[in-house]
């Protein structure tokens, strides 16, 4: 069988590597008020044909992702917030807009996008999704444009993305959308049924819709 | 030679032992959970920039096939003799029916904390730790059939409507497409509710647990149900002759969906395969 061990490790020593970096990145804005900025970046999907090892039973190694976009995206704070106790837990939330903009590079530890040679053996190709981690890079949305909420259970981050209609996803709740950000968050207590926490790692998750899952234990 | 992807109910006890197996093998070598990790990291949302290969697009079948085909390799390294089974949740419709039984999947979560405690995958066995989570607890949860707000499996006429459908996928081709084979299959419906959940989307609310969060493939029957997705891909290939994955060529510069998705030359990440070489599976493997 085409795919070894060793491309899939090199593949998720990709990811990993990443997926440090971006843990690294809200370290820039920790300090002073919530301040989230956002890094874009979208790969392309590249096009077929260009490299070896594609096909239905062909290796999992892919060629390099297509251009990296950076950008930023205006930033303002706004009001909006909501901070309630439900089912015995304390659920705050508020929208996270800033103002400004902020060169990529600042947010971003030039580690973020892991060098070739450091996480796979010299003349590997970086399959593209490698190259993402876990949207802790992911290009602004028009949905997210107007500012990114943060949304805390007990404490904990949980992380919310946005759905094309406009509702919001959890990370517990995967497969449906709910019409605020409130919603889903009363809908995540509900599923962690009063025996279970949200992990508390990933400093990443703590940026917000849009960013990292948080799930890495 | 391609090898067959049995009906999980049809599975004889020697081969639920070696699919067992074969599975444990590939939790304790860490394969395992760099497949939870892949899934989770390629969750994008349609409401959010970037592009989407697994859900809510077009690539939502041949990312889970080829998805599928990589976790079948590696446990067919640990055991040349298992495939796949898929699971007709038409079918095997309740927490009775033979997959959740202690020889296969265990049964369903114990109702204070949802934990799995029957079976090889219950977590005091010490064999099936869950390291990739969105929650503290490290065992296998589920919640079928969700007692404190009920709902059913989809039914086959819930399926027949999809199936029906001749055309692949249709603008917006996200979520909130309401014309196309593959929306309706993975099942994003408009509205509140239980109605809300169709087909694919509904299986992973009806088993609930793990398998309703970011972290599903944190149970094994992730690859059961979505083993019989990809028949179902199959099955509507046979009822549309000539049918074919769309789009077929890349939204243009000014779409919405520009960069976003995956037409069907275009390479799916993390792999270089595109959506047309997955159309065909018959080489690889077959469905009995
Ligand atoms: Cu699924």
């Amino acid at each position: 069988m085409a795919a070894g061990n060793s491309t899939r490790r090199d593949v998720v020593r990709g990811l990993l590597a990443a997926a440090v970096a971006a843990a690294l990145a809200p370290l820039v804005t920790a300090s002073g008020p919530p301040r989230t900025s956002r890094t874009s970046r979208s790969s392309q999907p590249p096009r077929a044909g260009d490299g070896s090892g594609s096909g239905i039973d062909g290796g999992i190694g892919g060629g390099p992702g297509g251009p990296q976009r950076f950008g930023t995206e205006p930033q303002t704070r706004s009001a909006a917030e909501f901070d309630e106790m439900y089912r015995g837990c304390r659920i705050r939330g508020f929208k996270d807009t800033l103002c400004g903009e902020r060169p990529a590079g600042t947010v971003r530890p030039t580690g973020a996008v892991p060098p070739a040679g450091a996480v796979r053996p010299a003349g590997a190709v970086r399959p593209a999704g490698a190259v993402r981690p876990a949207g802790a890079a992911r290009a602004a949305s028009p949905a997210a444009s107007g500012g990114s909420w943060r949304v805390t259970v007990d404490d904990r981050p949980l992380h919310l993305m946005r759905r094309a209609d406009g509702g919001y996803l959890t990370m517990v709740d995967h497969y449906q959308s709910y019409p605020t950000p409130l919603a889903a968050a009363r809908a995540a207590v509900d599923e962690l049924g009063g025996t279970l926490r949200l992990r508390a790692t990933a400093a990443r998750a703590e940026r917000g819709e849009g960013h990292g899952h948080g799930v890495r234990a | 030679m391609a090898y067959a992807r049995k009906n999980v109910s049809a599975l004889t006890r020697t081969e639920k032992r070696r699919l067992v197996d074969a599975f444990l093998r590939i939790k304790r070598t860490g394969e395992y959970d760099e497949f939870v990790r892949i899934h989770i990291d390629h969750y994008v949302a349609d409401g959010e920039g970037g592009l989407r290969a697994a859900h809510m697009a077009p690539s939502f079948f041949p990312w889970h096939r080829r998805f599928l085909l990589d976790l079948e390799r590696a446990l067919r390294r640990a055991d040349p003799g298992v495939s796949v089974p898929y699971w007709d949740w038409t079918k095997d419709r309740t927490p009775a029916a033979p997959l959740w039984g202690d020889d296969l999947l265990g049964g369903n979560g114990r109702r204070s904390d949802r934990q799995v405690t029957t079976g090889p995958f219950a977590r005091r066995h010490g064999k099936w730790v869950v390291r990739e989570s969105t929650t503290d607890g490290d065992y296998l949860m589920r919640d079928l059939g969700r007692p404190r707000d009920p709902l059913d499996l989809p039914t086959a006429d819930d399926l027949d409507g999809a199936l029906r459908d001749p055309v692949y996928d249709a603008e917006p081709w996200d979520s909130t497409s309401d014309r196309g084979f593959r929306n309706k299959l993975e099942g994003w419906g408009a509205g509140r509710g239980n109605g809300a959940w169709r087909n694919h989307n509904r299986v992973h609310r009806w088993v609930g647990g793990h398998m309703l969060g970011g972290a599903s493939v944190n149970d094994p029957v992730f690859w059961l149900h979505h083993s019989f997705v990809d028949l179902l891909w199959t099955r509507w290939q046979q009822r549309h002759r000539g049918a074919r994955y769309l789009p077929e060529s890349p939204p243009e510069l000014g779409d919405r969906q520009y960069r976003r998705i995956v037409a069907r030359h275009e390479a799916m990440p993390p792999w270089r395969v595109t959506p047309q070489e997955l159309e065909d599976h018959s080489r690889i493997y077959r469905y009995v």
